[in-house]
This record gives C-alpha cells, sequence and structure tokens, in this order.
C-alpha cells in the first residue's frame, strides 16, 4: 500500500471508507510530519494535536456507523486568514498573534460539517500582502523542493504543507494570485474559484472586491471535492453569488474534444525564461493531443493589470485594516498616553514594514484630490480589463498562459525590491481584477523547481477548468512529482 | 432680540434611528438600553472576517420616507465607506451613502404655521449605520465603549439651508417628528437618541444672496436645546460680524448646562472621509413594483389627514392641529366620531376631558383608561338625551379614576336622564311648596328678575333629582306650574 | 507631480500609522516609486467607461428584519485587551 502522507484526498477518503486505514491512523501520519519536518519548511503556525485527534476519533465512530460526509476523517490544512473557533488566527501578523476568534469562517464550518477534521493553520504572508510568505510575523516559509527558495504567497504555508506531504489538501486565499503562483512555485494543483462562488465570511480581509478563498491540493480531482465543500452561497455574506450546488466531481470525464483553449504565449514570451517557456509549450501540445484546439489570443490591457491591482487592492486595504485599532482585539501597545497614541502606536507596533507601507499608498490615492486620479482610473480600467476577458471569452472556453515569470526565487531576492515583488503577479492578478475563476497546475520542472500553467474560465465555470486540468493530469505525471525524497536526503 | 440687519440661514441634518428590530447590517437586536455590548455580533464588533447584509426593513423605510415627502427614489444606490478613526466606530469607517442615496430631492410642506403652507427643501436622504457611545465619568479617567447602538439604521434626513428662524426649525421637527411616526418608521424620541439633530447656521446682510460662512452643531437631541443652540450661535455670529470678524467654519458642541456652544474638540483634527463604495456591499437595485406596492401600503399621511379633519368633521384648523399631534390621539378621535356620530361633540371631548387627563397623569394615550369606542358611547349617550353632558363628565371622571366601563357606570348608579314627565312634575311641585317665599318674588318680578328665578328653581329641581332630571322637560313643567 | 515626505507624514496621520522621522525619505522614496509605477494607468483613455467597483455582476441581496443574534457579548469581551463593567476601555474620549 501507498504510504498515507503520499495518497490524494480521494485515495484517503476511499480507504477511509474501505476501513484500510482509520482517520486517527491518517491524522497521526500527517502530524507526525508536521513535527518531525517542519522545522524545514515553517509551513504551519499553529497545530492542535489534541482537538485533530479528538475529531479523528469521532470521525472514526461515524465510519465505523457508516455516517460518512464527504470529507470524513480527513486532515486538511487551513490559511491562518480563516477564523477558526478556540483556535487562533494570526493572518501571519503581530497584530493578531493573540487572537483566537469566538466564531467560525464559514468555509470552515462548512469544512467542520463535511466530516474533515482541522489539522492545522499554515504560513502566510502577513494579511496576505506578499507573494513568498517572507513577511509572516512567524518567520519565512520555505520552498520543500529546494529550502534557498520561497513557497511564494501569500498561500505559501499551504502549498508547501502539500507538496512537502504534511497535509493532503489545503485552503488558500487568492486576491492577486496568493493560490496559483504558490500552487505554482510548489507543484501543486490551486484554485481561485470565480469571485462570489465562495464566502468570505470570517476570511480575514485584504481587498474585498478580489479576495476569494480556494483550495489547493495535489490533484484537480482533489480540488474538485474540496470544491464541493467550500462553495455555496451564504447569507452572511453579501457578495457570495446565488448559484446552484453544483458537484464538481461528477464533471471530470469530459474528453477535450471541440474544446477552446485561447493561448497568450506571445503576449508573454519576452518576459518568460526559455526553459519555462518549453514546458508551456509541451503542456500546449499535450492539451491539443487531448482534443482541444488552441487559438492564439492577445490581452494587451492586461500590461495595465498590475498598476490597476496595486491601487485598488491597498486602497480597499487601507479601509479594511482600519478596525485593528487595539480596542476589541489582537494587539494594544502598553501604557498609551491618549486615544491617538494608543491607535498610532498598537498599528505601528502591531503591522509589519509590507503592510504599512500598503496602508499608507491605499490611503493616499483614496485621500481628497487624488481619489479619481488613481482609484476611479483604476476602476474604470479595471472594467475595460474584464470586459477584454469576456470578449476573448466568447470565442474560447478557457485561457491558457505561464503562472508565474518563472520558478520559485531565492528566499530574500526581491525583498527590498516592491516593484519587482509585484511583477510576480503580472499574469495572475487579471483573474482577480476580472473576477474570473482560475487554476494553476504542475507542468514540469526547472533545475528541480516545479512550474505550472494557469487556465482562466468563464464566470462559474470551475467545472469545465477542473476537468481540463484533470483530463491533463490524466495524461502526464508532473503532479506525482515530489519533493519528498528531499526530506531524507 | 435678532438684529434687523442680519438674516439667519439654517439647514438641518436629522439622524433618524429606523425602527427596525434588527440592525441595518447584522441580525443583532436594535432595542434602547440593555448591558453594555450585549446586543452585539461579530459584525458589530468589527471583528476580522466579518460582512454585514442589508435589512430589507431599512430600506423599505427609506423608501416610505421619500414617498412620504414626495422625493425622488433612486433606482439605484450605493453604500459608501466613510473612512475615520473614532473609538465608537468600531471597523473604522461608517457604511453611509454618499454619491447615491436612497432618497433624493423632495420637499417637506409645512402646515403648523401662520402661512397654511411653508415649504422646506429636502437635498436628500440617505441611509447608514448609528454608532456606538462612549461612557465617560468612570474608569480611573478612561472611557468605556458600548457598542449596542453599533448598527442600528439611520436616515439622515438633510434640508436645504431653508430656515430662517428657530420657530421654522421647530415647526419643521415637530412636523418631522409626526410624520415619521404617521409612517411607523421610527418612534422619532429625542430623548432616547432616536431624533438627533446637526444644525448649520450662518448669517448675512438682509438682502445679500450669498451665503455667509457656517458652523455645524452636532448631535442636539431636544426642541428646547435646538432652540437655545440656535439662539446662541446666532447671537455668537452677530458679535463676531458686527466687530468685523469672521466667522470660522468649524464643528461645535452644544453644553445645555452651560447653554453655550464651542467648538468639538475631537473635530480639531482635519478629517478626509476617504469615501470609496462599499465593496463588501453590491448596489442596491429599487425595483418600480417595490416602490409602487409600497407606496399602496402607505397610511394617510399628517398633512392629508389635517385637510379632511377640517373639511368632513367640520372642526376649526386649531381643533385639528390639536387632534392631530400624534396619530394615536387622531386615531381615537376618529373612532370615537364613528361611535357617536358628532364630530364637534367628540372634538370638545377629546380635547377638554381626554386629553387635558392624559397630560395631568402623564399617560399616552393608548394608555388611556377609558377606550375610544367607551369614549364612543358615552358620548351617544349625551346624543341620545340618556345623559345630560354634566352627567357625562361626572361619569367620564369616575370611570377614569375607578378604570370602570362608563356605560356600565351609568346603569349602575342608575344615573340615566330622568324624562318622565309625572315623576319631574312631582319634584317640581315639591321644589314649589318648599319655597313659597321666591314663588312669590317670581310673582311680582319683571322679565329679567324671573329668568334669574327660574334658574333658581331649576337649580333646586336638579339637586333633587340628582342631576338626573332632563333640564328640558324640567323647564317647561316650571314655566307652566309658576304661570299658573 | 510626485508624492512628498509631508504628504507621506499627513497620509501616515490619516492611517494612524506612525513613522520615524529617519524613516520618512527612505519611505517617501519606496512610495514614490511605487506611486510612479502606478501612474502608468494615466495613459489609458477611460472617459465614458464606468468603473467597476466589485467583479460580481449581481445586486444587493436583502435581509429580512429578523433577530438572529444571540447575546455572546462574554466571549467577544474575554478576548478585548481592557473591559470593565462591559465596556472596552479606552483612554479619555474628548468630544
Amino acid at each position: 500500500m501507498m504510504e498515507i502522507h503520499s495518497q490524494s484526498i480521494a485515495q484517503l477518503r476511499d480507504g477511509l471508507r474501505r476501513k484500510e486505514f482509520s482517520s486517527e491512523e491518517v491524522t497521526r501520519a500527517f502530524l507526525k510530519r508536521i513535527k518531525s519536518l517542519d522545522h524545514l519548511y515553517n509551513a504551519f503556525i499553529t497545530i492542535d494535536e489534541k482537538e485533530a485527534l479528538a475529531a479523528a476519533a469521532i470521525a472514526d465512530q461515524k465510519i465505523a456507523s457508516g455516517r460518512n460526509e464527504v470529507l470524513t476523517g480527513i486532515p486538511i490544512a487551513h490559511k491562518d486568514i480563516f477564523c477558526t473557533q478556540g483556535m487562533k488566527t494570526s493572518c501571519g501578523s503581530k497584530m493578531l498573534a493573540n487572537f483566537v476568534p469566538p466564531y467560525n469562517a464559514t468555509v470552515i464550518s462548512k469544512f467542520n460539517d463535511s466530516g474533515a477534521i482541522i489539522l492545522g493553520k499554515t504560513n502566510m504572508d502577513e494579511f496576505a500582502m506578499g507573494g513568498s510568505t517572507e513577511t509572516s510575523f512567524y518567520g519565512a516559509c520555505f520552498n520543500p523542493w529546494n529550502t534557498k527558495k520561497v513557497p511564494g504567497g501569500s498561500s505559501g504555508g499551504s502549498a508547501a504543507a502539500i507538496a512537502a506531504l504534511l497535509a493532503p489538501g489545503a485552503t488558500g486565499t487568492d486576491t492577486g494570485g496568493s493560490i496559483r503562483q504558490p500552487s505554482s512555485f510548489c507543484g501543486i494543483t490551486g484554485l481561485k474559484p470565480t469571485y462570489g462562488r465562495i464566502s468570505r465570511f470570517g476570511m480575514i480581509a485584504f481587498a474585498s472586491s478580489l479576495d476569494q478563498g480556494g483550495p489547493m491540493a495535489k490533484t484537480a480531482e482533489d480540488c474538485a471535492l474540496l470544491m464541493n465543500v467550500m462553495s455555496g452561497i451564504d447569507p452572511k455574506d453579501s457578495t457570495s453569488a446565488n448559484k446552484e450546488k453544483e458537484d464538481f466531481s461528477a464533471n471530470l470525464s469530459q474528453k477535450l474534444d471541440g474544446l477552446k483553449i485561447g493561448v497568450t504565449l506571445k503576449d508573454c514570451s519576452a518576459n518568460l525564461d526559455r526553459d519555462y517557456q518549453i514546458c508551456l509549450e509541451r503542456a500546449l501540445t499535450q492539451l491539443e493531443k487531448l482534443g482541444a484546439e488552441l487559438i492564439e489570443i492577445s490581452l494587451p490591457k492586461n500590461s495595465l493589470a498590475v498598476p490597476t491591482y496595486y491601487v485598488i487592492a491597498p486602497a480597499e486595504a487601507s479601509s479594511n485594516l482600519s478596525r485593528f485599532d487595539g480596542v476589541r482585539y489582537g494587539y494594544r501597545c502598553d501604557n498609551p498616553e491618549n486615544l491617538l497614541d494608543l491607535y498610532t502606536r498598537s498599528r505601528s507596533e502591531g503591522f509589519g514594514d509590507e503592510v504599512k507601507r500598503r496602508i499608507l499608498i491605499g490611503t493616499y490615492v483614496l485621500s481628497a484630490g487624488y481619489y479619481d486620479q488613481y482609484y476611479t482610473k483604476a476602476q474604470r480600467i479595471r472594467r475595460l480589463i474584464r470586459n477584454e476577458y469576456l470578449s476573448c471569452l466568447r470565442d474560447v472556453d478557457m485561457i491558457m498562459g505561464p503562472t508565474t515569470a518563472g520558478p520559485a526565487f531565492d528566499i530574500g531576492s526581491k525583498s527590498n525590491d516592491s516593484i519587482s515583488m509585484y511583477l510576480e503577479d503580472t499574469y495572475t492578478v487579471g483573474a482577480n481584477l476580472a473576477g474570473l475563476p482560475a487554476i494553476s497546475i504542475p507542468i514540469g520542472v526547472i533545475n528541480e523547481c516545479p512550474v505550472g500553467m494557469q487556465l482562466i474560465g468563464r464566470d462559474f465555470d470551475e467545472s469545465t477548468l477542473l476537468n481540463v486540468a484533470h483530463q491533463f493530469q490524466v495524461a502526464t505525471d508532473w503532479h506525482l512529482q515530489s519533493s519528498v525524497e528531499r526530506d531524507y536526503a | 432680540m435678532l438684529d434687523p440687519n442680519w438674516e439667519t440661514v439654517i439647514g438641518l441634518e436629522v439622524h433618524l434611528q429606523l425602527a427596525t428590530s434588527s440592525k441595518i447590517f447584522s441580525g443583532s437586536s436594535t432595542s434602547f438600553g440593555g448591558t453594555p455590548n450585549s446586543q452585539t455580533c461579530s459584525v458589530d464588533l468589527a471583528m476580522p472576517g466579518a460582512l454585514p447584509v442589508f435589512n430589507e426593513l431599512a430600506l423599505r423605510y427609506a423608501v416610505m420616507f421619500g414617498l412620504g415627502i414626495g422625493a425622488q427614489i433612486n433606482k439605484t444606490s450605493i453604500f459608501d465607506r466613510k473612512n475615520y478613526f473614532y473609538p465608537d466606530l468600531p471597523k473604522g469607517y461608517q457604511i453611509s451613502q454618499f454619491h447615491h442615496p436612497v432618497v433624493g430631492r423632495g420637499t417637506f410642506e409645512l402646515f403648523f404655521d401662520d402661512q397654511d403652507i411653508y415649504k422646506i427643501g429636502i437635498t436628500r436622504a440617505h441611509l447608514e449605520e448609528d454608532a456606538g457611545k462612549s461612557v465617560h465619568g468612570h474608569f480611573d479617567g478612561k472611557s468605556g465603549i458600548d457598542l449596542n447602538r453599533a448598527g442600528t439604521p439611520l436616515l439622515e434626513i438633510v434640508t436645504d439651508p431653508d430656515f430662517r428662524s428657530s420657530e421654522q426649525v421647530i415647526y419643521y421637527l415637530k412636523a418631522l417628528h409626526l410624520l415619521v411616526t404617521y409612517l411607523g418608521i421610527s418612534d422619532g424620541n429625542m430623548a432616547e437618541g432616536s431624533m438627533r439633530c446637526d444644525v448649520n447656521i450662518s448669517l448675512r446682510k438682509k438682502g445679500d444672496c450669498n451665503l455667509g460662512t457656517r458652523t455645524e452643531i452636532k448631535n442636539i437631541n431636544s426642541f428646547r436645546f435646538v432652540e437655545r443652540a440656535i439662539s446662541f450661535e446666532v447671537n455668537r455670529q452677530i458679535d463676531i460680524l458686527e466687530d468685523g470678524g469672521k466667522v470660522i467654519q468649524e464643528t461645535r458642541l452644544y453644553d445645555s448646562e452651560l447653554d453655550e456652544t464651542r467648538p468639538m474638540r475631537s473635530k480639531e483634527i482635519a478629517n478626509d472621509y476617504r469615501y470609496f463604495p462599499e465593496p463588501d456591499l453590491l448596489p442596491i437595485q429599487i425595483s418600480d413594483d417595490y416602490i409602487s406596492k409600497i407606496r399602496d401600503s402607505m397610511p394617510e399621511l399628517p398633512l392629508a389627514k389635517y385637510r379632511r379633519f377640517i373639511e368632513t368633521y367640520d372642526i376649526t384648523k386649531d381643533d385639528a392641529e390639536i387632534l392631530l399631534a400624534s396619530k394615536e390621539i387622531a386615531d381615537y378621535y376618529e373612532e370615537v366620531v364613528a361611535t357617536c356620530a358628532d364630530s364637534k361633540l367628540s372634538s370638545n371631548w377629546v380635547q377638554t376631558e381626554m386629553l387635558a387627563k392624559l397630560n395631568k397623569s402623564n399617560l399616552c394615550v393608548s394608555q388611556s383608561p377609558i377606550s375610544a369606542r367607551q369614549l364612543g358611547l358615552l358620548l351617544s349617550k349625551i346624543v341620545d338625551k340618556t345623559i345630560s353632558g354634566k352627567i357625562a363628565k361626572q361619569v367620564f371622571a369616575e370611570a377614569w379614576s375607578a378604570e370602570e366601563d362608563p356605560l356600565e357606570l351609568i346603569e349602575k348608579k342608575e344615573l340615566k336622564q330622568v324624562d318622565d314627565f309625572d315623576k319631574i312634575h312631582t319634584i317640581v311641585q315639591e321644589v314649589i311648596n318648599k319655597n313659597t317665599d321666591q314663588v312669590k318674588q317670581y310673582l311680582a318680578a319683571n322679565d329679567q328678575k324671573r329668568k334669574k328665578l327660574l334658574g333658581f328653581f331649576v337649580g333646586q329641581v336638579m339637586q333633587l333629582s340628582n342631576g338626573r332630571a332632563n333640564p328640558k322637560v324640567v323647564n317647561q313643567i316650571l314655566n307652566q306650574k309658576l304661570s299658573e | 507631480m510626485s508624492i512628498t515626505p509631508k504628504q507621506i507624514l499627513e497620509v501616515s496621520d490619516l492611517a494612524r500609522i506612525k513613522i520615524e522621522r529617519e524613516e520618512v525619505d527612505l519611505l517617501t522614496d519606496k512610495i514614490r516609486e511605487i506611486i510612479s509605477f502606478v501612474d502608468k494607468l494615466k495613459g489609458t483613455d477611460t472617459n465614458e467607461i464606468e468603473p467597476l467597483f466589485n467583479p460580481l455582476d449581481a445586486v444587493q441581496t436583502l435581509r429580512a428584519d429578523e433577530i438572529t443574534e444571540i447575546d455572546e457579548s462574554t466571549k467577544f469581551l474575554s478576548i478585548a485587551p481592557s473591559v470593565e463593567n462591559n465596556l472596552f476601555l479606552v483612554p479619555k474620549v474628548i468630544d
């Protein structure tokens, strides 16, 4: 039998149902790996072994009595941005280092209802602001393929945990690429669903009109399973979409014949590493072999996506992060002299540099005299960008391109160069601005570091993305390549 | 005392708490009072990840107000964030409406004025959330924050600078209070802060068409204080202007203990609210169907009722004004009329008996021990002459204090008017027999004196009959007897 | 016109973020760099383009006016830094 920690969620589910192993064994297996290996990666911020094992015991009783839910007995890691009742939720920040929410995020409640076990909370860039998981108050997270490299971010902890086989699946959030880019850097599969597909309640807000939670796992098949749990309208989130409940697993065996894929490689070729281009072209050939029709397209407006994003995201963030004031929860400075001092010192001591910088930029672009010039302007360009995507997606079923500019970069190599860090998001932010679903799946390894491709789909058509990704993974084995041998080397 | 050279220009912003049972963006209760912070949830406390969900009834109430003043209802309206730091504002921003309020331009018609109708332009009315409260004076120089009120729905009603005196302002506030209580969208209780008022005041030379520099006096919560604050502020500004000085545009606070306005220190730091559309809420679309359904269910408004009362009930403007002072009084009055079918009699009784008694015992109409139907039935006994007006008053007073049904009281105490000719005849005879001197005087007297003496005999008869004898019959028999 | 250290200080006041004196110049440079990066947007003609504030093409859903929350203030107050008599304590608030 394949080792427990190497199995996919689907395999674990089947094994549990067949009683090949118990939930307790599964949970212990992952907890043991975390304990012995996570010092190498720093993928987790919080683990509650006792709670996890208690939940596993309950799951085993349920399995014994045949009361299985979708994920009964399967441990899942959660990005430390999702509020977990009774379990610290730090958002990677000193500001929330002592924050134990008295409530669950809707996504967490849904996982609880599905029978899943909370394995732990994963590391992330502070308040999800970053693309390397280096800005965490809990220290940088390291890429399991090469610990000198970043795992990507901001959901770097989740990606690293899956890549290092410390968790079979995890949640992430994606505001400008924070699921897809770390998925690409760590050789896993990650889906950013359509804006509105997954409730944002209890998911600590970075930029409200861009944030979207999503699944991260080894395979597209697992992502579909996690989507079944996570998605759906939530009366606590006015921006969650009123869509029929879908079974994302039911649509994974469609042939790709007649599927039209728009290809944007010409737009990006100048900026792409040559080896990465080869991987992308190889992936295209594979998709063609599977029956897809490739159509060259161009998205010229996408060159405006990163600057547009870096107006809108900080603007919304500057306002969203005003609630962290040292009054009702979280960090509070010692002996405030007066109210202004309480606010200013609590915030200045509680937030890290990148968060403060983005708050200042956001405050600036919203301030009197600059609002129209920056904020309104960016929102107008946002519409142009969405319109361009929609117009392309009338002709093709999805758009294929790179997820990142190349494989994972070295730790520290970009921490002092904001613009170059921001440009990491070049290929991913478009889908956030437009609200469209996008998936990243592994397509190759360059110098022992994985790379992925991105597929962007139509509004609420995650199903087709997952099917294409799954068909690709049935035909290839890039998603099965793993960094794990190195653990023991 | 106002200097005739200066004209006062006043505009108002009224914050009206809407009478929903839950908050505007959360399912917490809005009830007044309660243990601090016991009526808060993750949304009201601005916990990380908490999101607002909009209360339909708050929207309905805003639309009702808009229709009530014939204002434009904006088909699309948008919530914005108004960003500033203050301890009673947990999110660090208030969800409000800036560019696209629910209610657009409208006109408020005042009718309790010397002229029949005085019109106040309503600039807009928008929805927003109330803030919490700071509790001072305890805790060793610190302030305590209670967020029970945070998230209570507010309708902010902004007028044009159309007022020229504090009297007009008070008229408007009273009429506004009346309108919103008629609509049932707010209890309008100023003492509990359901209706709070920001007053913008500026002065200009008579005949000048440009507006002067204004000051804003925040958060006044009684009619009396509004009047006083305006009076103080007008005099303050006149003093400045007469001395050749300039009024500074600023936010001031009315201190009712010192009876003065002074600059608010918390507003000294220049604020830039950085309004932008609230990304956690989508645009509100109001359909024609939604509006017309609300329109169809609107109650009769004070002005329409005022006109109808004068026309159909044949009462004076002054009477109508008193009877319309609240919807409860008007409803009470109408039920009395419907029961006894005498609108003038009802008007007199409701005003002089009912309201007087209520005022005296500090009760509101709904607490009256005598229901409208009971009063109507009592008055119908006057109308059909079962009892006299005087007896009715006694019955009313007794029924009020004993909290009994007036009609039962009439039965129990056998207070029905005596019409029986023979019975009254016997009593009259008795009176004549007892007062032979007066009879003699009567017979010798002239017409004028006779009238006076007749009064004396009537009084005697009424006394003997415990006031129950029908005065008409008494007069008739007395006249007959005394001329024999 | 590019952003000045004075503007950075004004913005930091608004945002209640303290900047140490010795950091101002460096931070101004960093933010100026980012602002000039987003200034790229100015070259695009957006006349007659409506802003897109939220990508979800839907209208606001409304909640019925019902009290759905129970009193959980004990839990919430227990995680607050400073509480007395059920109130969140802050330095004296001046009106």
